[in-house]
Protein backbone atom coordinates (compact mmCIF):
# COMPACT_ATOMS: atom_id res chain seq x y z
CA UNK A 1 0.00 0.00 0.00
CA UNK A 2 1.55 3.70 -0.83
CA UNK A 3 2.29 6.44 1.81
CA UNK A 4 -0.70 8.39 0.00
CA UNK A 5 -2.89 6.07 0.67
CA UNK A 6 -2.19 5.12 3.82
CA UNK A 7 -1.91 8.39 4.54
CA UNK A 8 -5.91 9.07 3.13
CA UNK A 9 -7.19 6.42 5.63
CA UNK A 10 -5.81 7.87 8.47
CA UNK A 11 -7.42 11.34 7.51
CA UNK A 12 -10.78 9.64 7.04
CA UNK A 13 -10.47 8.36 10.50
CA UNK A 14 -8.77 4.68 10.54
CA UNK A 15 -6.20 5.68 12.85
CA UNK A 16 -4.76 1.88 12.25
CA UNK A 17 -3.60 2.78 8.88
CA UNK A 18 -1.01 4.93 10.79
CA UNK A 19 0.89 1.94 12.23
CA UNK A 20 2.04 0.66 8.69
CA UNK A 21 3.68 4.05 8.10
CA UNK A 22 5.57 3.87 11.33
CA UNK A 23 6.37 0.65 10.69
CA UNK A 24 7.52 1.56 6.98
CA UNK A 25 9.61 4.48 8.54
CA UNK A 26 10.87 3.44 12.25
CA UNK A 27 13.96 2.46 11.30
CA UNK A 28 15.05 5.53 9.38
CA UNK A 29 13.41 7.94 11.83
CA UNK A 30 15.53 6.18 14.94
CA UNK A 31 19.02 6.29 13.01
CA UNK A 32 18.22 9.90 11.57
CA UNK A 33 17.54 10.93 15.61
CA UNK A 34 20.34 8.68 16.84
CA UNK A 35 22.56 9.81 14.31
CA UNK A 36 22.11 14.03 15.39
CA UNK A 37 22.06 12.81 19.12
CA UNK A 38 24.50 10.30 19.17
CA UNK A 39 22.11 8.62 22.44
CA UNK A 40 19.83 5.90 22.54
CA UNK A 41 17.57 6.67 24.31
CA UNK A 42 17.03 10.14 23.69
CA UNK A 43 16.86 9.18 19.60
CA UNK A 44 13.98 6.92 21.09
CA UNK A 45 11.98 10.05 22.56
CA UNK A 46 12.91 12.10 19.64
CA UNK A 47 11.61 9.80 17.04
CA UNK A 48 8.36 9.34 19.30
CA UNK A 49 7.74 13.03 19.53
CA UNK A 50 8.37 13.18 15.95
CA UNK A 51 5.97 10.25 14.96
CA UNK A 52 3.06 11.45 17.09
CA UNK A 53 3.65 15.18 16.15
CA UNK A 54 3.35 13.74 12.16
CA UNK A 55 -0.40 12.25 13.33
CA UNK A 56 -0.98 15.72 14.83
CA UNK A 57 -0.06 17.79 11.82
CA UNK A 58 -1.09 15.18 8.84
CA UNK A 59 -3.75 17.52 8.26
CA UNK A 60 -1.54 20.40 7.12
CA UNK A 61 0.77 17.89 4.94
CA UNK A 62 0.25 18.66 1.11
CA UNK A 63 -0.35 15.18 -1.18
CA UNK A 64 1.73 16.16 -4.05
CA UNK A 65 4.79 16.41 -1.22
CA UNK A 66 7.23 13.10 -0.88
CA UNK A 67 6.06 12.20 2.28
CA UNK A 68 9.68 10.57 3.70
CA UNK A 69 11.03 14.42 2.95
CA UNK A 70 8.57 15.57 4.87
CA UNK A 71 8.53 13.00 7.86
CA UNK A 72 12.47 13.13 7.80
CA UNK A 73 12.44 17.11 8.19
CA UNK A 74 10.26 17.14 11.11
CA UNK A 75 11.85 14.36 12.56
CA UNK A 76 15.86 16.24 11.93
CA UNK A 77 13.97 19.87 13.44
CA UNK A 78 13.03 17.23 16.25
CA UNK A 79 16.21 16.01 17.43
CA UNK A 80 18.44 19.02 16.34
CA UNK A 81 16.26 21.33 18.85
CA UNK A 82 16.95 18.24 21.57
CA UNK A 83 21.11 17.93 20.51
CA UNK A 84 20.69 21.90 20.50
CA UNK A 85 19.16 22.01 23.74
CA UNK A 86 21.64 19.30 25.20
CA UNK A 87 24.52 21.31 23.83
CA UNK A 88 23.78 24.47 26.02
CA UNK A 89 22.92 22.44 29.07
CA UNK A 90 26.24 20.22 28.89
CA UNK A 91 28.95 20.12 26.21
CA UNK A 92 29.81 16.80 24.67
CA UNK A 93 31.89 14.62 26.41
CA UNK A 94 35.47 14.38 25.18
CA UNK A 95 35.09 11.11 22.62
CA UNK A 96 39.04 10.07 23.60
CA UNK A 97 38.07 9.49 27.30
CA UNK A 98 34.92 7.41 25.96
CA UNK A 99 37.72 5.39 23.55
CA UNK A 100 39.94 4.52 26.05
CA UNK A 101 36.95 2.65 27.78
CA UNK A 102 37.11 -0.87 26.09
CA UNK A 103 39.66 -2.74 24.72
CA UNK A 104 39.39 -3.12 20.68
CA UNK A 105 41.49 -5.71 18.27
CA UNK A 106 42.59 -4.83 15.27
CA UNK A 107 42.08 -1.11 14.17
CA UNK A 108 42.52 -1.47 10.53
CA UNK A 109 38.89 -0.87 8.91
CA UNK A 110 38.67 -4.06 7.08
CA UNK A 111 39.65 -6.34 9.96
CA UNK A 112 37.22 -4.34 12.62
CA UNK A 113 34.16 -6.33 13.77
CA UNK A 114 30.52 -4.96 12.76
CA UNK A 115 30.67 -3.72 16.77
CA UNK A 116 34.23 -1.89 16.80
CA UNK A 117 33.14 -0.02 13.34
CA UNK A 118 30.13 1.00 14.80
CA UNK A 119 31.57 2.47 17.74
CA UNK A 120 34.68 4.55 15.71
CA UNK A 121 32.04 6.08 13.77
CA UNK A 122 30.10 6.90 17.09
CA UNK A 123 33.03 8.60 18.04
CA UNK A 124 34.03 10.19 15.21
CA UNK A 125 30.35 11.32 15.09
CA UNK A 126 30.86 13.02 18.47
CA UNK A 127 33.34 15.70 17.33
CA UNK A 128 31.20 16.91 14.64
CA UNK A 129 28.58 19.57 14.92
CA UNK A 130 25.10 18.20 14.37
CA UNK A 131 24.23 20.14 11.31
CA UNK A 132 26.97 18.09 9.92
CA UNK A 133 25.62 15.23 11.26
CA UNK A 134 22.20 15.24 9.72
CA UNK A 135 23.44 15.84 6.57
CA UNK A 136 26.00 12.91 6.89
CA UNK A 137 23.13 10.88 8.25
CA UNK A 138 20.91 12.14 4.51
CA UNK A 139 23.46 11.49 2.69
CA UNK A 140 23.78 7.52 3.73
CA UNK A 141 20.35 7.07 3.64
CA UNK A 142 20.40 6.24 0.10
CA UNK A 143 16.84 7.09 -0.80
CA UNK A 144 17.29 10.62 0.20
CA UNK A 145 18.37 12.88 -3.40
CA UNK A 146 20.41 15.84 -2.63
CA UNK A 147 17.16 17.75 -3.84
CA UNK A 148 15.51 16.12 -0.74
CA UNK A 149 18.42 16.72 0.98
CA UNK A 150 18.44 20.70 0.59
CA UNK A 151 14.40 20.77 1.56
CA UNK A 152 15.16 18.56 4.62
CA UNK A 153 17.54 20.87 5.90
CA UNK A 154 16.34 23.68 4.90
CA UNK A 155 19.20 24.91 2.79
CA UNK A 156 19.56 25.59 -0.96
CA UNK A 157 21.28 22.23 -2.96
CA UNK A 158 24.84 24.37 -3.66
CA UNK A 159 25.15 24.38 0.25
CA UNK A 160 24.00 21.13 0.58
CA UNK A 161 26.86 19.86 -2.18
CA UNK A 162 29.41 21.98 -0.51
CA UNK A 163 28.47 21.48 3.35
CA UNK A 164 28.30 17.56 2.87
CA UNK A 165 31.61 17.45 0.87
CA UNK A 166 33.46 19.29 4.04
CA UNK A 167 31.06 17.18 6.42
CA UNK A 168 32.79 14.09 4.77
CA UNK A 169 36.00 14.85 4.63
CA UNK A 170 35.84 16.22 8.03
CA UNK A 171 34.50 12.68 9.10
CA UNK A 172 37.31 11.00 7.21
CA UNK A 173 39.54 12.50 8.78
CA UNK A 174 38.34 12.08 13.01
CA UNK A 175 37.70 8.77 12.15
CA UNK A 176 41.56 8.34 10.39
CA UNK A 177 43.04 10.22 13.36
CA UNK A 178 40.91 7.88 15.94
CA UNK A 179 41.89 4.73 14.04
CA UNK A 180 45.80 6.16 14.23
CA UNK A 181 45.57 6.94 18.02
CA UNK A 182 43.98 3.31 18.63
CA UNK A 183 46.56 1.45 16.15
CA UNK A 184 48.98 3.34 18.27
CA UNK A 185 47.83 2.28 21.40
CA UNK A 186 47.85 -1.01 20.30
CA UNK A 187 51.05 -1.29 19.92
CA UNK B 1 37.39 13.05 -1.84
CA UNK B 2 38.38 9.65 -2.95
CA UNK B 3 36.61 7.30 -3.66
CA UNK B 4 38.12 4.35 -1.31
CA UNK B 5 37.52 6.44 1.76
CA UNK B 6 34.13 7.03 0.31
CA UNK B 7 33.14 3.28 0.56
CA UNK B 8 35.07 3.31 4.11
CA UNK B 9 32.71 5.55 5.48
CA UNK B 10 30.26 4.07 3.90
CA UNK B 11 30.95 0.86 5.36
CA UNK B 12 31.37 2.47 8.55
CA UNK B 13 27.45 3.74 8.01
CA UNK B 14 26.16 0.74 7.46
CA UNK B 15 27.45 -1.12 10.40
CA UNK B 16 26.39 1.16 12.92
CA UNK B 17 22.95 1.12 11.21
CA UNK B 18 20.06 0.50 14.61
CA UNK B 19 16.30 -0.67 14.70
CA UNK B 20 13.68 1.35 16.32
CA UNK B 21 13.54 -0.64 19.82
CA UNK B 22 10.98 -3.43 20.18
CA UNK B 23 7.19 -2.42 20.69
CA UNK B 24 7.85 1.14 19.21
CA UNK B 25 5.02 1.27 17.03
CA UNK B 26 2.72 -0.33 19.57
CA UNK B 27 3.78 2.48 21.57
CA UNK B 28 3.46 4.99 19.04
CA UNK B 29 -0.19 3.80 18.19
CA UNK B 30 -1.32 3.69 22.11
CA UNK B 31 -0.24 7.11 22.82
CA UNK B 32 -1.94 9.08 19.74
CA UNK B 33 -4.23 11.69 20.10
CA UNK B 34 -7.99 10.43 20.01
CA UNK B 35 -9.40 12.08 17.46
CA UNK B 36 -8.07 11.99 13.55
CA UNK B 37 -5.80 14.16 12.06
CA UNK B 38 -7.87 17.91 11.67
CA UNK B 39 -7.18 19.14 7.62
CA UNK B 40 -5.54 22.83 8.36
CA UNK B 41 -8.62 24.10 6.99
CA UNK B 42 -10.61 23.32 10.22
CA UNK B 43 -8.50 24.35 12.26
CA UNK B 44 -8.17 28.53 10.16
CA UNK B 45 -10.41 30.66 11.45
CA UNK B 46 -13.35 31.94 9.03
CA UNK B 47 -12.28 35.30 8.52
CA UNK B 48 -8.82 35.95 8.38
CA UNK B 49 -7.69 39.68 10.65
CA UNK B 50 -6.93 41.26 7.19
CA UNK B 51 -10.60 40.69 6.49
CA UNK B 52 -12.30 41.16 9.04
CA UNK B 53 -10.65 44.36 9.50
CA UNK B 54 -11.54 45.51 5.26
CA UNK B 55 -15.48 44.41 6.34
CA UNK B 56 -14.98 46.60 10.02
CA UNK B 57 -13.89 49.47 7.60
CA UNK B 58 -15.94 49.42 4.88
CA UNK B 59 -18.79 49.33 6.77
CA UNK B 60 -17.67 52.61 8.85
CA UNK B 61 -17.19 54.29 5.65
CA UNK B 62 -20.29 53.75 4.25
CA UNK B 63 -22.03 54.51 7.69
CA UNK B 64 -20.19 57.64 7.74
CA UNK B 65 -21.29 58.50 3.80
CA UNK B 66 -24.95 57.46 4.66
CA UNK B 67 -24.81 60.29 7.82
CA UNK B 68 -23.46 62.68 5.42
CA UNK B 69 -25.79 62.27 2.84
CA UNK B 70 -28.80 62.81 5.62
CA UNK B 71 -27.00 66.05 6.82
CA UNK B 72 -26.93 68.01 3.85
CA UNK B 73 -27.96 68.56 0.77
CA UNK B 74 -25.66 71.26 -1.24
CA UNK B 75 -24.17 68.80 -4.40
CA UNK B 76 -26.64 68.05 -7.41
CA UNK B 77 -23.92 65.65 -8.82
CA UNK B 78 -25.78 62.40 -10.36
CA UNK B 79 -23.97 59.77 -7.91
CA UNK B 80 -24.86 61.56 -4.88
CA UNK B 81 -29.01 62.04 -5.72
CA UNK B 82 -29.31 58.24 -6.65
CA UNK B 83 -27.52 57.30 -3.37
CA UNK B 84 -29.96 60.14 -1.61
CA UNK B 85 -33.15 58.31 -3.09
CA UNK B 86 -31.37 54.86 -2.18
CA UNK B 87 -31.34 56.88 1.29
CA UNK B 88 -34.53 57.90 1.43
CA UNK B 89 -36.55 54.67 0.06
CA UNK B 90 -34.24 52.58 2.54
CA UNK B 91 -34.99 55.29 5.21
CA UNK B 92 -39.27 54.83 4.44
CA UNK B 93 -38.92 50.98 4.02
CA UNK B 94 -37.13 51.18 7.74
CA UNK B 95 -40.01 53.05 8.70
CA UNK B 96 -42.72 51.06 7.46
CA UNK B 97 -41.68 48.63 9.31
CA UNK B 98 -40.01 49.10 12.48
CA UNK B 99 -39.11 45.22 13.20
CA UNK B 100 -36.57 45.22 10.22
CA UNK B 101 -33.82 47.42 12.37
CA UNK B 102 -33.90 45.47 15.59
CA UNK B 103 -33.56 42.39 13.24
CA UNK B 104 -30.91 43.46 11.30
CA UNK B 105 -28.80 45.05 14.67
CA UNK B 106 -29.38 41.92 16.05
CA UNK B 107 -28.20 39.55 12.82
CA UNK B 108 -25.10 41.65 13.23
CA UNK B 109 -24.03 41.05 17.09
CA UNK B 110 -24.85 37.77 15.87
CA UNK B 111 -22.41 37.86 13.07
CA UNK B 112 -19.55 39.32 15.25
CA UNK B 113 -20.55 36.89 17.93
CA UNK B 114 -20.15 33.94 15.74
CA UNK B 115 -16.86 35.38 14.45
CA UNK B 116 -15.26 35.89 17.97
CA UNK B 117 -16.65 32.49 18.64
CA UNK B 118 -14.84 31.56 16.05
CA UNK B 119 -11.72 32.51 16.41
CA UNK B 120 -11.12 31.50 19.98
CA UNK B 121 -12.56 27.98 19.20
CA UNK B 122 -9.62 27.66 16.52
CA UNK B 123 -7.40 29.21 19.18
CA UNK B 124 -8.01 26.67 21.47
CA UNK B 125 -7.96 23.91 18.98
CA UNK B 126 -4.57 24.83 17.32
CA UNK B 127 -2.84 25.66 21.40
CA UNK B 128 -4.18 21.71 22.03
CA UNK B 129 -2.88 20.01 18.70
CA UNK B 130 0.14 21.96 19.76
Amino acid sequence: MTDDLLIRMVKAGKAEAYRALVERYQDMVYNLCYKILLDEDEAKDAAQETFIKVYQVLGSFREDSKFSTWLYRIASNMALGKARRKKRAEPLEDARYVASDEQTGDSQPDNMSQEERSKFLHLALAKLDENDRLLLSLYYLEEVSMDETAEISGLDKNTVKVRMHRARKKLYNVLSSILNQEAKEAL
Amino acid sequence: MKQLPDDMLRQFWQDSKKEAPEGFSDFIMQNLPQHSPLSEALKKPLLSPGIAASLAGLLVVLALLLYNLKGSGQSSSGWYLTMQQWLDSSLSWLGSSPATLPTIGAFSVAIVLLIVLDRLLKRMLNRMEG
